[in-house]
């Protein structure tokens, strides 16, 4: 899924104005590539990257990593505008946020929970 | 008069739980938004990326799909949102759409089994001007022995709340009910009544959206005010 966002992300971040957020979460979010583009591409954004425990650890890896690495400017910048939270959207997702991202999640989800969602 | 003023038949008082005035503004940009990023089904038999999708997740998820725009309208509108933009995706790299929504209104239909009405004319009583078509509808309901059909509660009806006659307080709402026609053949009727309007054209239309779409579901055939 992280190299099928690569592919995707600016094509989405060009799509529609982020801009107008002051924060955006990204539900479900996996490591973080779509919100590190518009990040990257709107610097008055901050992000939370939202998923389950395992997903945030491979983000943090991913862009703690990358930060190292001196090239990497985009990692160092994320990691400064973006917190990473460990949760369950189905039991609660973050608030006070004024934009939320959910990105090829719906589809893997019935109706009935979604509704509980 | 005023727009807000209590069911003249059911209730007695209404009461102001929260103060309006804010500035219009600063609410837009503090009104959080949801975008759905995802393959929409196209309708028709035409070839689509999604399909095959979807038979992935027919294996692999518990009855995951990709879903239509109809059925993403069901799906945010069972759950209290309200479909403002869909972006469709302007190159051929991408086959992803932005859904936009805010959350903001609910429709919650009585009961699960919905009746099978015969060309319905839909009647509109909301309090507003005079009153007038208000106490009419209100008067027809319990006149015809009407069913209660859906309740659409929406937050841009004053934040106000009803308090009933038996004392329980309810949220100001717009509720259909129905009345099948005393011999066949004849029209059906709904009939639109509510506690209040929208306090902005925005969402009145917001809001008529969602009370045509009740109204086609039905075939109404005609509207009357």
């Amino acid at each position: 899924m992280a190299s099928l966002t690569s592919s995707y992300a600016s094509s989405i971040s060009s799509m529609y104005d982020f801009s107008q957020f002051n924060t955006v979460v990204d539900i479900g979010g996996g490591q973080g590539i779509l919100l590190s583009i518009l990040l990257k591409n709107n610097p008055n954004l901050s992000g939370i990257l939202f998923d389950l425990p395992h997903a945030i650890e491979s983000a943090k890896n991913r862009h703690i990593n990358e930060s190292t690495n001196p090239r990497s400017e985009d990692s160092k910048d994320f990691l400064s505008r973006c917190k990473l939270v460990e949760g369950d959207f189905f039991k609660s997702i973050p608030l006070g946020a004024d934009g939320y991202i959910i990105k090829n999640v719906i589809l893997n989800w019935d109706m009935i929970l979604l509704q509980r969602f | 008069m005023e727009k807000t003023k209590s069911k003249a038949t059911t209730s007695t008082t209404t009461m102001t739980v929260n103060d309006a005035s804010q500035d219009d503004d600063k609410q837009n940009k503090n009104n959080p938004k949801l975008l759905i990023i995802d393959l929409i089904m196209p309708e028709g038999n035409k070839p689509f990326i999604g399909k095959f999708i979807d038979i992935v997740m027919l294996a692999l998820t518990h009855k995951g799909r990709i879903r239509t725009e109809k059925e993403f309208h069901k799906l945010l509108n069972s759950s209290g949102f309200i479909i403002t933009k869909i972006i469709h995706p302007s190159d051929n790299d991408n086959f992803l759409s932005i859904i936009e929504a805010i959350p903001g209104m609910k429709i919650v239909y009585r009961s699960s089994e919905l009746p099978e009405l015969q060309s319905p004319y839909l009647i509109q009583g909301l309090p507003g001007n005079g009153y007038v078509g208000k106490l009419a509808i209100d008067h027809l309901i319990p006149e015809l022995n009407a069913n209660h059909l859906v309740d659409i509660y929406s937050t841009s009806f004053s934040p106000q709340i009803v308090i009933r006659l038996n004392g329980v307080a309810e949220l100001m709402k717009n509720t259909i009910f129905y009345s099948k026609a005393s011999s066949s053949g004849k029209n059906d009727l709904l009939l639109l009544t509510g506690d209040s309007q929208p306090e902005s054209p925005d969402s009145e239309y917001l809001l008529i959206e969602q009370i045509l779409d009740i109204a086609a579901k039905f075939n109404t055939k005609k509207f009357l005010r």
